[in-house]
């Protein structure tokens, strides 16, 4: 209910208790102790069905607000479970996103590392026999053209 | 007749029940973002066999390194998509 958000919770419960209270009090005195209270207050005989009537009003919305209240205090309480769960589940997410990204920058670094070594060894050891195996231009566009197939976007 | 007015909406005002509660979509890391880097061509006019070795090698680790790129992206939904059950 939006009248329930704008005002204090504790505020709230004490008019809506006072007013079960006194409409259920009104509607007790004026239907089971009305011939009482005439004998002391007989000025009250032309307007106590008026009265009735209004307790039993104020005992009924005492009721429905009741009912809107504790309906909602519930409803508050399940959306602050959720958004715990949800701030919880924030701080994982970016916990992993370190993680993955820590993960990344050492693998990348590990391949750099043995693309390097592997280099080195071709430096080594083929370098050495390049006079004897020289590849016609053929090989290299052949290698080239795979390359250009693979790189196509699809 | 005033009073009344009040009263309908006081009635009214119960049908509102409206606290949405929305989960973010966890943001990827930039590293993940990143495109994975072209295949090389060998260099222009190349003869020596170790030039082309050397180019097809540096190709494997461009491979690598995308190949890590996707398996931390489904690292990164499995992980993500745990959290978020």
């Amino acid at each position: 209910m939006w009248i329930i958000h704008h005002l204090p919770p504790s505020f709230l419960e004490t008019i809506i208790n006072l007013l079960l209270l006194v409409g259920l009090g009104g509607t007790l005195a004026t239907v089971l102790a009305i011939n009482t209270i005439l004998r002391f207050l007989p000025i009250f005989s032309h307007y106590y069905r008026i009265a009735q009537v209004i307790f039993v009003c104020v005992f009924l919305l005492g009721v429905y607000m009741k009912g809107a209240f504790t309906t909602e205090q519930s409803w508050r309480q399940k959306v602050a479970e959720v958004e715990l769960k949800l701030k919880d589940a924030e701080i994982q997410s970016a916990k992993t996103n370190t993680v993955i990204t820590e993960k990344i920058i050492t693998k990348t670094k590990i391949v750099r590392e043995q693309v390097k070594t592997a280099a080195d060894k071709i430096r080594t050891i083929v370098v050495p026999h390049d006079k004897e195996c020289v590849l016609s231009p053929d090989i290299i566009e052949a290698h080239d053209a795979a390359i250009r197939l693979l790189s196509e976007p699809r | 007749m005033k009073i009344f007015v009040l009263l309908f909406c006081l009635l009214l005002a119960a049908c509102e029940t409206a606290v949405p509660v929305k989960q973010k979509f966890p943001e990827v890391p930039a590293s993940l973002m990143e495109p994975c880097t072209n295949l090389e061509y060998a260099p222009a006019g190349t003869k020596e066999l170790s030039v082309l070795l050397e180019t097809v090698v540096k190709n494997y680790g461009h491979y690598r390194t995308c190949r890590s790129m996707v398996e931390s992206w489904q690292e990164w939904y499995n992980e993500q998509k745990r959290i978020s059950q």
